[in-house]
């Protein structure tokens, strides 16, 4: 099989999620019991303007995001997420160029160091993210050749019927290239912001047979690299959660950019699905 | 304080100085909001065994006493052929499935069954090799959650 055909197999079976209580672009300070793995599988399809100093009029990248969770100890998770992505660049007056490859890897460890479970439903949870961008060996512009250190934290809070994530990492970059950046991928180091409120739709309240929750989500997500580029988008969203597999759909869209280094987000979609076993 | 430019387009104005400080200031305010949330939460939260959590609409509380949960971590063996775990930090359906499918690796442990509305887990144990106290808690507690008391049925 070739790598396209491999592709676009993998955006098709993309489904995808995250852990429990967690929106799609917001980390939460869950994680799978030790010797539990968790599943998830994302598609997105970013769709970006004109990137600065070039001819390109418009870049849509179509993504296939494969995580695995595995609880190690109580309180410590393995995280490894697999980004295989379809960058499509429109070029004024040009046919459009097609590219397609796997992008940096993302190796982390989760410590949930803090736990107050309040109530049957209420909880405050906090964890530290250490880990690292590494290279995918990919060669054709979507892989930085580089190793890049993550350090980071988030908070998870849930009261009820609401839920809370705040999380905030700081990527130390040695490697990329300006030239590929979406946000993030280029030389300068980022830090990346994402805030998490969930609304619990259904069920108002959870029955003695209740087996799953509908959910509301809205995100703020936001990225400020070293060399001064700054974006904020927000993230609406639906999110369903059964006992042993959740999915969730959402849009995200800007709502504050100074970018003179990388493109502007239009918009972006997103479908997933996680499963807990 | 902080104001969002709200287009959907490319804005490419003010210098890098203002860029910096306009970012940096989003990312202020975004930390202030989560803060400030945060703080609100925390101040509605107690600890286990008092159980003074308040959520509004649904708040499960497990009233329970210091020896409840002390009795809850013994090294003592289930006499019974069921329990009813009454655990805190059960926030949705894909955490409280951790708890089953650890619970029913236990020996002496089968059908684990997860009660979001009252937070309670309730399984039934062999008579001939009952697990303690402390082995469940343990499992629950690696599962992620807070056993408070270990109700058990005849």
């Amino acid at each position: 099989m070739n790598r396209s055909a491999a592709s676009c197999l993998a955006l098709l079976v993309s489904a995808g999620g995250a852990m429990a209580q967690e929106a799609m672009y917001t980390a939460a300070a869950t994680m799978p019991a030790p010797g539990l793995f968790v599943l998830r599988q994302q598609a997105h399809l970013f769709s970006y303007g004109t990137r600065p100093n070039t001819t390109n009029t418009r870049t849509d990248v179509y993504e296939s995001m494969t995580s695995l969770a595995y609880g190690v100890v109580r309180d410590v998770s393995l995280n490894l997420d697999v980004p295989t992505a379809i960058k499509v660049k429109h070029i004024a007056g040009q046919d459009s160029d097609h590219d397609q490859g796997i992008e940096d890897l993302d190796l982390m460890l989760k410590w949930r160091f803090y736990k107050d479970d309040s109530g049957g439903v209420d909880t405050v949870r906090a964890a530290l993210i250490g880990g690292a961008k590494v290279a995918s060996g990919d060669d054709d512009g979507f892989s930085s050749q580089t190793v890049s250190p993550m350090l980071g934290g988030v908070i998870t809070v849930v009261r009820g019927r609401h839920g809370f994530n705040q999380d905030l990492f700081y990527i130390l970059t040695t490697g990329g290239d300006e030239a590929d950046n979406l946000g993030g991928e280029g030389l300068a180091d980022a830090l990346r912001h994402n805030t998490a409120y969930l609304y619990r739709l259904a069920p108002d309240r959870y029955a003695a047979d209740s087996v799953a929750a509908w959910y509301a989500t809205i995100e703020l997500n936001g990225i400020y690299e070293t060399n001064g580029d700054y974006e904020l988008r927000w993230s609406p969203g639906l999110m369903y959660e059964g006992r042993r597999w959740g999915a969730e759909i959402m849009a995200q869209f800007p709502l504050s950019h100074s970018l003179d280094h990388r493109p502007e987000l239009d918009f972006a979609l997103g479908f997933g699905v996680r499963f807990l076993f | 304080m902080v104001s969002f430019n709200a287009s959907f387009g490319s804005t490419r104005s003010g210098s890098a100085v203002g860029r910096h400080r306009r970012g940096l200031s989003v990312l202020a305010a975004t930390g202030l909001v989560a803060a400030l949330v945060l703080g609100g939460c925390a101040a509605g939260s107690g600890s286990v065994a008092s159980a003074s959590a308040n959520s509004g609409e649904e708040s499960v509380v497990h009233n329970v006493s210091e020896s409840d949960v002390k009795a809850a971590h013994a090294e003592t063996p289930i006499a019974g052929k069921r329990a009813v775990l009454w655990v805190n930090g059960l926030g949705c359906p894909l955490c409280a499935t951790n708890i089953d499918l650890v619970l029913a690796r236990v020996k002496g442990v089968s059908n684990v069954k997860v009660d979001l509305s009252s937070g309670k887990v309730s399984l039934d144990v062999d008579p001939a090799s009952p697990p303690t106290s402390a082995r469940l808690a343990k499992v629950v507690e690696d599962s992620g959650f807070t056993l408070v008391k270990v109700e058990v049925l005849q």
